[in-house]
């Protein structure tokens, strides 16, 4: 098992590592550091010690699997179209085959996809393997996953990259658990190491105060989900042909989850994980009277509409909107932020790398800390000056 | 009907903050607290069995000092409490922790109910559950934001996707992963807290369990982490200023350039 010691002769007691331990697991011992059983090994104070006194031994490598060969998107398809998320992969993996010269192979489900498998082609796929099964055409959170595996195993991939949708986010951990393999879940960045061919996968933990890359080292497939907006598509070739492989599973016969109904949200309030720019509102719009002004933004800039979790707990507006810690994770390449002060836990909902414009009426707001720009201003003139240079009438009266 | 109610303990993160100087993240102390997700799914288990009979166990995996998480779920109201507590747990990735979880439950017998929050603050995996679950041979939904109808053979619940809601009949046993929406956590009582002193929580080690001891722990998980680091926040906030029409042109022009699409008007 893995160890971790404070060597003596070389600790001299400076404290410095004591705050990089995320756990609180290392204390002071008289003049030198001592580390509890809080310790998870995670090796954050390890670089943190200048005099390296701090050692981390990890269980040794076994033998790589050397067998498993290609790069695996799995393309997500919902209401007659693949999931946006499946391209941006699809352009992700693409670019770590340019790098490791595997092939590129997506994995369709269901009969209705299987239709439209061929565009794939066009987003980088070499391959397409698809399972034409009436039963896989709807997301079910059983069978998708074990036929996902099945696949995996006859055909063994090295990568297996999934889109962090909520689907993707409850699937392949289940595939993970079956195949006895490691996952990586909210990857923001991934590369090819050129000398040991594995998959660097790095993620945000802690809230986003730290970022982590992981290594899949003796299992495989390397799997990883990557949230929709953080990779990019490549352009489009339509001309491009690949291959299309028709592929068997076995499926239980009775279904164990049965979807009854499915009511989708309106366009008012648009998939927040999926929207390209987000508006996000705070307890500083003042009043839910304001709210329908933001409404009729996020409607007319084609937006997701964010709440902070005070104006989910006010009841301003229902839980579905409400984005941060104990909410949805949101990616949108844009987050304009309308009185929202910035705590940390909201700022947790939110990835890595979205451009934030913050309006806040406080100049000293966090959240300006974090923003790309800063309107210091009420945030109803603002939000009514946006709606009237997008022309659009306010359809609702509202209190100043 | 009996339910399992996986719990985490986890860093209070409220006082997270970067040392702007070391670039490390400041901790005042060590606090801990039950992970607020956990909560919405012992909050259900309790009322599921008011409504339905049975009991509640709440299952951890954790340092020696998780017990008193587990106190304050029995003080809430669960029936009894164990505590997966061995060095040769620690540095458990979710595949690892979801195989220590399920050799915990197949111990405990007959379970029809697996309830776990959806993820847990620190990691903010979501892996857990649905990895437990597969471990099991049970299915598993995520998101779940009501419970409907509960019989002995099923039960009806609605769940969160990322296009609004969908309702679905899972088969028990079955685990499920809740959000915040489903309830409102109660408070413990202090009747609750005095009977939570006298009852005993059951502290399992590697050799309580039948499991493979080279797949729990470190040396069970087949994810390492190799680095962390700080992310570089060293952009400028730009400040955008002028009149409120002005103002308002300057944003669009920021969302057209980094969209590279035009905000229609």
């Amino acid at each position: 098992m893995a160890e971790i010691q404070v060597l003596p002769e070389k600790c001299i007691g400076c404290r410095k590592c004591l705050p990089a331990c995320p756990y609180g697991a290392i204390s002071m011992q008289g003049r030198m550091a001592v580390i509890s059983e809080a310790c998870v090994f995670c090796g954050a104070c390890v670089p943190t010690c200048r005099y390296e006194a701090i050692e981390l031994r990890l269980p040794q490598a076994v033998q790589q699997n050397s067998q498993a060969r290609g790069i695996w998107v799995f393309a997500e398809f919902f209401a007659g179209q693949f999931k946006p998320v499946t391209f941006e992969l699809l352009g992700e993996a693409r670019r770590l085959a340019a790098s490791s010269g595997e092939r590129v192979c997506a994995i369709v489900l269901g009969e209705q996809a299987t239709q439209r498998s061929q565009q794939l082609w066009a987003y980088g796929a070499d391959e397409v393997l698809a399972v034409p099964l009436a039963e896989l055409d709807q997301r079910d959170e059983l069978l998708s996953p074990l036929a996902l595996a099945q696949l995996a195993q006859a055909y063994q991939p090295s990568i297996f990259l999934i889109g962090g949708t909520a689907f993707g986010r409850s699937i392949a951990p289940r595939i993970a658990s079956r195949l006895e393999t490691g996952l990586t879940a909210d990857c923001t960045h991934l590369e090819i190491d050129a000398q040991s061919g594995l998959l660097h996968q790095t993620r945000p933990a802690f809230g986003g105060n730290l970022m982590a890359t992981i290594l899949c080292r003796n299992r495989r497939p390397q799997m990883a989900t990557v949230r929709p907006h953080v990779m990019q598509p490549i352009v489009p070739d339509f001309s491009r042909r690949g291959s299309l492989t028709f592929a068997e599973v076995h499926l239980p016969s009775n279904p164990l989850i049965q979807q009854l109904a499915l009511s989708l949200t309106t366009s008012e309030t648009l998939s927040l994980e999926s929207a390209e720019v987000v508006i996000g509102v705070g307890r500083g719009i003042g009043s839910p009277r304001a709210l329908p002004l933001f409404q009729d933004l996020a409607q007319a800039l084609n937006a997701g509409l964010a709440a902070s979790r005070a104006v989910v707990d006010l009841g301003w507006l229902p839980y579905v909107h409400q984005v941060g810690q104990t909410g949805i994770t949101i990616a949108p390449k844009v987050y304009l932020a309308f009185g929202i002060s910035g705590a940390v836990q909201h700022l947790a909902g939110l990835a890595e790398g979205t451009y934030i414009i913050a309006v806040n009426k406080d100049p000293h707001a966090p959240i300006f800390e974090v923003a790309d720009e800063r309107v210091v201003a009420d945030c109803i003139p603002v939000a009514e000056a946006l709606l009237s240079e997008l022309k659009i009438e306010p359809k609702v009266e509202r209190v100043p | 009907m009996e339910i399992v109610v996986c719990v985490k303990q986890v860093p209070a993160t409220t006082r997270v903050q970067l040392d702007p100087r070391t670039r490390t993240i400041i901790r005042e102390g060590v606090e801990l607290m039950l992970n607020p997700f956990d909560a919405y799914a012992l909050e259900e288990a309790l009322r599921l069995r008011e409504a339905h009979g049975g009991t509640v166990s709440v299952l951890t995996m954790g340092i020696p000092s998780a017990a008193v998480m587990l106190r304050e779920a029995l003080a809430m109201g669960a029936d009894q409490a164990i505590l997966l507590t061995d060095r040769r747990f620690a540095g458990a990735d979710t595949l690892a922790t979801a195989t220590t979880l399920a050799a915990a439950i197949r111990k405990l017998g007959t379970v029809d109910l697996i309830l776990c929050g959806r993820q847990a603050i620190d990691g903010d995996t979501a892996q857990v559950g649905p990895e437990l679950a597969e471990k099991l041979g049970i299915p598993h939904t995520t998101a779940i934001s009501k419970i409907e109808q509960v019989s002995t053979e099923s039960l009806i619940c609605q769940k969160m996707v990322d296009e609004g809601y969908a309702r679905l009949r899972v088969q028990l046993p079955a685990l499920l992963t809740v959000v915040k929406e489903i309830n409102t956590p109660r408070f413990p009582t202090l009747a609750g807290f005095r009977r939570a002193q006298k009852s005993n929580i059951l502290i399992w080690k590697v050799e309580d369990l039948d499991v493979d001891p080279g797949r729990i722990g470190l040396e069970g998980s087949p994810t390492q982490v190799i680095a962390t680091f700080v992310p570089e926040h060293d952009k400028t906030c730009h400040l955008v200023e002028g009149t409120l029409p002005e103002i308002a042109q300057q944003i669009l022009a920021s969302l057209q350039k980094q969209t590279g699409r035009k905000q229609h008007g």
